[in-house]
């Protein structure tokens, strides 16, 4: 055991020990870089989800009162497969504010494509004014509905992301 | 009581009644909304039934308007006139069942040209 005699042996000793130290301090801050990366990724995720909702719901305020059927059904099946990819977007969130009007939303995109059903022309030749205007009544309702859904679901989107942000 | 009940309610009972008797050609746009045009003297009238399937229930709208001006002589929605929902909503079964009585004839009648 001479070498435990030598100097030389202490001195590579600690600078072995220290190397571990800083491999190891940097590796804790490298976790810590890449923890705080993904959560500024969810953040501005859920920025994004929430930017795209709120133009969905503009557009539903907008609402033409001389809407075709075809342009509504149109307009339904865009915004419809819009909202479900972007809530898909952010399914990783655990809030059940979230969960619940997701899922009331779901119900109202059903329930407006019934109601869209029951406004498609089944008679050509007939009075335009009141095809229009049946066809307006018919949706209406929905797309105020699903707008305030949005905007709930778009209050809950930047109160997480306040809170990711924290 | 709306002051609108004793005024529309006269209407909508002759409406009914011309209904029943098969005196108005209502005619069917989509499953849930039928019109019927009339000339009078002073223009062109258009009145029209629908069932709205709403987010919150179904309710209906009666409308009556004088085309060439645009203007509105009746716009009810039984949501808002409760009074006479229920006189709407008879008046709109009344429609279906004339529609589909309209049908059956016309197919009878298809089919006796073909007999005969």
């Amino acid at each position: 055991m001479a070498f435990l005699q030598a100097i030389d042996f202490y001195i590579f000793l600690v600078i072995g020990l220290l190397s571990l130290t800083f491999s190891w301090l940097a590796f804790r801050a490298a976790k810590g870089a890449r923890e705080a990366a993904i959560e500024a990724g969810k953040t501005v995720k859920l920025q994004t989800v929430a930017v795209e909702l709120t133009e969905i719901s503009n557009k539903l305020n907008r609402l033409d009162d001389k809407i075709t059927y075809f342009n509504a059904r149109n307009l339904l099946n865009e915004i419809s497969s819009k909202i479900r990819r972007l809530l898909s977007n952010v399914s990783y969130l655990q809030d059940d504010d979230f969960d619940e009007v997701s899922k009331s939303i779901s119900e109202t995109l059903i329930k407006a494509k019934k109601a869209l059903d029951n406004v498609k022309p089944t008679t050509e030749g007939i009075d335009e004014e009141v095809e229009l205007e049946s066809v307006y009544f018919a949706v209406e309702g929905f797309f105020f509905e699903i707008s305030n859904q949005l905007a709930e679901l778009i209050g809950i989107l930047e109160r997480k992301s306040f809170d990711l942000g924290e | 009581m709306h002051e609108y009940v004793n005024e529309i309610t006269p209407f909508l009972d002759s409406v009914m009644d011309k209904t029943v008797a098969g005196d108005i050609h209502w005619k069917k746009i989509n499953p849930t909304t039928y019109y019927w045009i009339k000339n009078v003297e002073s223009g062109r009238v258009r009145t029209t039934i629908q069932r709205v399937d709403g987010p919150n229930g179904d309710y209906y709208r009666f409308d009556v308007k004088e085309t060439e001006r645009g203007e509105e002589l009746i716009s009810l929605d039984t949501r808002e006139a409760e009074d006479i929902a229920d006189l709407v909503a008879n008046l709109y079964l009344a429609v279906e069942d004339y529609a589909a009585y309209s049908r059956t004839k016309r197919t009878d009648i298809l089919r006796e040209l073909i007999e005969n």
